[in-house]
């Protein structure tokens, strides 16, 4: 028997409700510098609302700018790799490379080449979201069926006919679940740059959090983290609706 | 009747690990046959097929299948290897596409193709709507739609079940026309159904044990499943095995 | 939003900080991006009242500050032209130069050292050599960084005092009466009363850790227009410690953290540190030396180095 859909709605709510009973238990007993209450938190809402949301777009705009690049490098290294074993021999350390560099390292390099705030926001969220979509786009490519690569040889295809109609198709579902991962990791990416890259102009979420914690105003912290974690679930919900829309026709569940 | 496919002295392994699996083998098969080949799983029937289409190369010896032009040789799987985001119109077309046949040209000879499998009405369906049977029939088409002179099938009915297997076997019968055929198949009945000769393989190195001409007269209906002389033909093969 | 929106609104808020005041005449003014070291704040002021009340514009200088946040990279800034003024610290500008960043300080705007340590007033240690002889004792304070090194070889604090990374926010020092951590006498120990606590702030250059700070740098060799940018910051300092009312209200619209109490309290507490004893904007060998010579023993500077170099004299030198 299918889930009515209202449970589907009431299931989620419930957990949200029990959980914020339970933090305004915690948070009456913990200290409220260290753990706000939800009301502490709506307050800050309230008043900062304006900074917010502004800080929300702009600290959006460089993780969705910062997944669009990583997306281009990612499934541009992967036809590379596709197309030359010795280029994927080559180069691919040094892609695993770029993944481990952890991004507060090279974050005042970034403000040097690029300025303050979004340039790096943007650069740290690229680097955090390229590997996944380098090593989803390419498992994706060589996971043609060999049958169906022997039947294209048949007819002498060329490469670029064995790309367009049958491995780039067919790599859709994985690249998505790559992309699904690099879009979370894209808004911690940003924020992560903003710690260490931002001077507060434009006003960011990464900002705002680093102005509450110098301002021990823990209301604002923990405001902008769930606007941080807003933003990071409407960009799995897109690429997902975009996966299902590309995807789902042929292949059920949106993504490999 | 000349020779379609001939193999000379052929050697071949998979990896300089592995034993041979054929040494110094030969086999020719007429053109404009059916040629069937029965043996058991894992003696190397789908490789050879695979040596007689060009995919892999002999490590000696020579194979010749007469084909300059691509379109001319077509391959079946065991799997129908249908492309899951196309329509059946557009797998079936796909061997045209790739030869860079025009559209109009295309269209007609996608249409011919899957009338002679009874496809028609699901032309526009993807692979997942569709049954086994109806996949491998689609496959079977792709096959057909450059009118190929050689058409190789590996084993192309052992995923399904007995009834889909047996229309198909009438699909088939009815679909083919001039081009040579060889048929790798474990299943002797339909060997001696569809072929006009029946060669029987034996395991590494792979050798043949058993040339059998298939005398049953053409056009094969079902009635003949239960003709003596059908039954006598695969008591020979099994005795061979 | 479009793509284009976006990618527009990156764009457009890629200038790194806004203009402190509306564009002045651009005819015959030399173009001076100041790249501060830190958020717009009072240790700052005299750089905003320069430019507010026309001291740079008076010596043909346009000006526009930089705000800049936690490592900001201000000499690099100045290595790739993207600043022609950096604010540091004459320890950080030492370092760097060992690094090969060309680059001379010429006016302090700070004479001591505003870092320290923050404890709480009543149950908190008294100075640097109470804190051994507490139990557990445990600081907050940026780990294997030049002060934490500094202050656990000069103390012997090795194996005696913990380390701890220090988070950014007074938060945990709020919640801890015995909490000591890291602090600059321009931030922490306000933010701290502001919340209400008593708060007693152990000066760096007590323990041997002093250095100019809030530091004007060039490029080495310094452009023709140093000497007038040091002597114009001269004077916009002092009119700064005079009336930081005008300056202050800019910082405020900057930096919305800084509240009025908040300002009043941090103008104040900066004053000493910011005159020390030897006046506003004053160099002198010796702290120079002595600065080399401390970074020498945590081992950061080669033994034998010097700040030779380092360090440029601008105030009485003719104008260009």
């Amino acid at each position: 028997m299918s889930t009515p859909r209202w449970i589907r709605w009431l299931a989620p709510a419930a957990v949200a409700f029990v959980a914020i009973l339970a933090w305004s238990a915690a948070s009456a007993r913990i200290s409220p510098v260290l753990l706000p209450s939800p009301l502490a938190v709506a307050e800050a809402v309230g008043s900062h609302g304006g900074t917010l949301a502004a800080a929300t777009l702009t600290t959006g705009a460089s993780a969705f700018l910062g997944l669009v690049v990583a997306s281009l490098l990612g499934i541009g290294g992967a036809l590379v790799f596709q197309r030359s074993a010795i280029a994927e021999r080559a180069l691919y350390p040094y892609a695993l490379f770029l993944q481990t560099l952890p991004v507060v390292a090279i974050a005042p390099l970034l403000v040097v080449w690029l300025g303050y705030g979004p340039p790096v926001a943007i650069g740290s969220a690229a680097l955090v979201s390229f590997f996944p979509v380098l090593t989803s786009a390419h498992a994706g490519l060589a996971a043609a069926d060999p049958d169906q690569v022997a039947l294209m040889r048949l007819y002498r295809s060329s490469w670029w006919q064995e790309m367009r109609l049958l491995r780039v198709p067919g790599s859709l579902p994985y690249l998505f679940s790559g992309l699904r991962t690099a879009a979370g990791l894209s808004t911690i990416g940003a924020i992560v740059g903003e710690f260490v890259g931002s001077n507060g102009f434009p006003a960011c979420l990464g900002y705002l959090v680093l102005k509450g914690m110098r301002a021990a105003e823990t209301g604002l912290i923990f405001a902008a983290i769930g606007c941080a974690a807003l933003l990071a679930t409407a960009f799995f919900i897109s690429v997902r609706t975009l996966g299902t829309r590309l995807v789902g026709r042929w292949h059920p569940g949106g993504s490999a | 009747m000349s020779d379609a496919v001939q193999l000379e002295g052929v050697d071949f392994r998979w990896s300089p690990d592995e034993p041979g699996l054929l040494e110094g083998f030969d086999l020719a098969c007429a053109a404009g046959a059916v040629t069937a080949i029965v043996g058991p799983s894992g003696s190397g029937k789908s490789t050879l097929l695979r040596l007689m289409a060009g995919l892999v190369d002999a490590d000696a010896g020579a194979v010749r299948n007469g084909i300059e032009v691509p379109g001319e040789l077509a391959y079946v799987f065991q799997a129908p290897t249908l492309l899951p985001w196309r329509t059946l119109r557009e797998n079936v077309g796909l061997p045209l596409a790739l030869l860079g046949t025009p559209p109009g040209e295309r269209a007609a000879a996608v249409d011919l193709a899957l009338a002679r499998v009874g496809l028609s009405s699901a032309a526009d369906k993807l692979p997942r709507a569709l049954s086994g049977g109806m996949q491998m029939r689609a496959s079977l088409a792709r096959a057909l739609v450059t009118t190929p002179r050689l058409l190789l099938l590996d084993e192309p009915f052992s995923a399904l079940d007995a009834i889909t297997r047996r229309r198909l076997h009438g699909v088939f019968a009815a679909a083919w026309q001039d081009a040579t055929v060889v048929l790798v198949t474990h299943d002797i009945d339909e060997a001696v159904l569809l072929a006009d000769r029946v060669v029987v393989l034996g395991a590494r190195p792979l050798c043949v044990v058993a040339d059998l001409p298939v005398d049953l007269p053409r056009p094969r209906s079902a009635a003949l499943r239960h003709d003596p002389r059908l039954g006598s033909l695969v008591g020979q093969i099994e005795a061979s095995l | 939003m479009s793509p284009v929106a976006i990618v527009a609104f990156i764009l457009a808020a890629c200038s790194g900080g806004p203009s402190s005041m509306p564009a002045a005449e651009r005819s015959g003014l030399t173009s001076v991006k100041v790249a501060l070291n830190w958020f717009p704040e009072p240790e700052f002021g005299g750089f905003y009242e320069g430019v507010l009340g026309g001291h740079y514009t008076a010596v043909g200088l346009d000006v526009e500050i930089i705000p800049g946040g936690p490592s900001a990279p201000t000499l690099e800034l100045l290595g790739s032209g993207r600043a022609q003024v950096a604010l540091t610290a004459a320890d950080d500008l030492l370092l760097k130069r060992t690094k090969g960043i060309r680059a001379v300080g010429a006016w302090p705007g700070f004479q001591l050292n505003p870092l320290g340590l923050m404890v709480h007033e009543g149950s908190g240690p008294a100075d640097f050599a109470a804190i051994a002889s507490m139990t557990d004792p445990q600081v907050a304070i940026e780990v294997g960084g030049p002060f934490q090194t500094f202050l656990w070889k000069r103390h012997g604090w090795e194996g005696v005092v913990q380390a701890v990374p220090y988070g950014g926010s007074v938060g945990p020092f709020l919640a801890d009466p015995g909490f000591i951590q890291q602090a600059y006498v321009t931030s922490e120990p306000c933010v701290a009363r502001a919340r209400g606590a008593a708060v007693r702030f152990l000066k760096a250059s007590d323990a041997g850790w002093n250095h100019y700070g809030s530091l004007v740098a060039f490029a080495d060799p310094p452009p023709p227009w140093a000497a007038r940018f040091v002597a114009a910051t001269q004077q916009a300092w002092t009119a700064y410690l005079e009336q930081p009312a005008r300056a202050n209200a800019e910082i405020a619209r900057l930096n919305d953290q800084m509240t009025p109490g908040l300002l009043d309290c941090v103008t104040e507490a900066q004053r000493p540190f910011v005159l020390g004893q030897e006046g506003l904007g004053a160099m002198r060998d010796e702290r120079w030396e002595a600065t080399a010579a401390a970074l020498v023993e945590v081992g950061l500077l080669p033994a034998g180095s010097t700040a030779a170099g380092a360090w440029v004299e601008l105030r009485d030198a003719p104008p260009d």
